[in-house]
């Protein structure tokens, strides 16, 4: 109720609280927002993607300092480049992943990582706190990517995962399978087609599910 | 090599590009070859979602690490306005100084029996400028225009108490809205006008309008009792840091 004399607009009462408009934001306003100088903005983009990227980079990179190092570069580069990030290219999520596993495979190659490479251990638990739903909904679409890429050639996925979680370049992977190089490349690109056309057939919009 | 085996061989590398799983020079290669051809380029994205599903877990965002971020954030307030994609939604013209008019007084807005509705939802505001932008802005009236008159919109005009300050509004049932601002005066570059959404508690930010307002399309999720303008520094504000200069109580 708004009191005579008294200024409407009052301040946030909880500052602890997310702000309702934040927390049911689309991922475009909320980078609306962020270009417009926004902390909270960031932080629930952070708390919306913080974790898949965290653990992205955790997989690759497994030392914690390291990967962190990557999840903190991530996000800065969002907040000081918010234009880079383009609503028409793709979800955030896609791109924050994107970014994130450029990064630690550039991490990755380099020589000091690479004689690390032999002590990584297993991704590491996050701890913030986690919606139920997002939870729930996480865990169904990865038993569809896993029904996925249970359904693609087994050298295709092969392929795609000694790549993209063990940051190979085709080349790598071609030696270490003893295939010829462009056998690989085609793996790799059919595989990542095959699994679009099976997640579309099980009735998983990949551009939905990363909203 | 022709143009074509040259193509047909960077075809054949883009899922590997995606995956991060070609060498530097490749790399370097492909992302020109990219800005040429946007078949190749939507292949690329819609590859590297396949790969952002593969990297769906259900870890938890760290909670320390966001302290660690949240700490190298450069919360300079000189950011240049956005450009690229996100311009389009956002303001980018620079503005012409001049001084706004005085600000209304709250009496306008005291007293309103505000109902207790539920919490706006903010998806974005989208500003429509003029210049270079004619087509955009034209669309954007003639979409205002189709919400003002429909029959089942809600419409109503801004306005400071001495009458002289106005902006018309329309919000059709789905809460899609449009503000016609054009005849809010144009502020100073280190300001902006920004437009609240206001149902009895804490004021909703709908967005920033910039130092020389035309048309904006804004989205609540509820129907808000009070709309209200203030004026803020140019980057906006979280909450409003001035009286309004204009308001309206929808109907």
């Amino acid at each position: 109720m708004v009191g005579d004399e008294q200024l409407v607009m009052e301040p946030v009462a909880d500052a602890e609280q997310r702000p309702t408009e934040l927390a049911h934001a689309s991922d475009a306003a909320l980078m609306f927002a962020v270009a417009r100088y926004r902390h909270d903005a960031l932080a629930e983009i952070y708390r919306r993607h913080g974790g898949a990227v965290a653990a992205l980079a955790r997989r690759l990179l497994g030392t914690s300092s390291t990967a962190d190092e990557v999840v903190q570069e991530v996000f800065v580069r969002l907040w000081n480049e918010p234009d880079r990030f383009d609503p028409e290219r793709g979800k955030l999520r896609s791109y924050l992943l994107t970014i994130a596993h450029r990064r630690a495979v550039d991490v990755l190659r380099t020589e000091s990582a690479r004689r690390k490479r032999e002590d990584r251990s297993a991704a590491l638990q996050a701890t913030a706190a986690y919606d139920v739903d997002r939870e729930v909904w996480d865990l169904a679409l990865a038993e569809h990517v896993r029904d996925a890429l249970a359904g693609i050639d087994p050298r295709e996925r092969e392929a795609i995962e000694m790549a993209y979680f063990g940051g190979l370049t085709y080349v790598e992977v071609a030696d270490a399978l003893r295939e010829p190089e462009g056998t690989i490349k085609s793996r790799i690109r059919n595989g990542l087609k095959q699994l679009r056309g099976v997640l579309t057939a099980q009735g998983i919009s990949v551009g939905e599910a990363l909203s | 090599m022709t143009d074509s085996d040259r193509n047909e061989r960077l075809d054949s590398l883009l899922g590997a590009y995606a995956l991060d799983a070609v060498t530097e020079a490749e790399r370097d290669e492909i992302e020109a070859y990219l800005h040429l051809e946007p078949r190749a380029r939507a292949e690329v994205v819609e590859h590297q979602e396949i790969a952002a599903l593969l990297a769906q877990g259900t870890t938890d965002a760290p909670g320390e690490l966001w302290e660690r971020i949240a700490s190298a954030l450069d919360a300079h307030a000189d950011r240049p306005e956005p450009t690229g994609e996100l311009s389009k939604v956002l303001r980018l013209d620079p503005a012409r100084p001049r001084q706004a008019s005085r600000r209304v007084s709250r009496r306008f807005i005291a007293g309103l029996s505000v109902a207790a509705a539920a919490a706006v939802l903010v998806a974005g505001l989208a500003m429509f400028t003029g210049g270079g932008e004619g087509d955009m802005l034209a669309s954007a009236l003639e979409r205002y225009t189709a919400v003002r008159d429909a029959p089942t919109s809600q419409v109503a005009t801004l306005r400071s108490d001495d009458g002289t300050l106005a902006a018309d509004v329309a919000v059709d049932p789905s809460g899609n809205g449009y503000l016609d601002a054009r005849r809010l005066p144009d502020l100073p570059a280190e300001q902006t006008y920004q437009l609240w959404a206001i149902d009895g508690g804490a004021p909703v930010s709908l967005g920033v309008l910039g130092a020389r307002p035309t048309i904006a399309a804004f989205n609540t999720a509820n129907d808000p009792a009070l709309l209200a303008i203030t004026i803020e520094p140019a980057v906006g504000s979280p909450q409003p840091t001035s009286d309004p200069i204009a308001v309206a109580e929808l109907p």
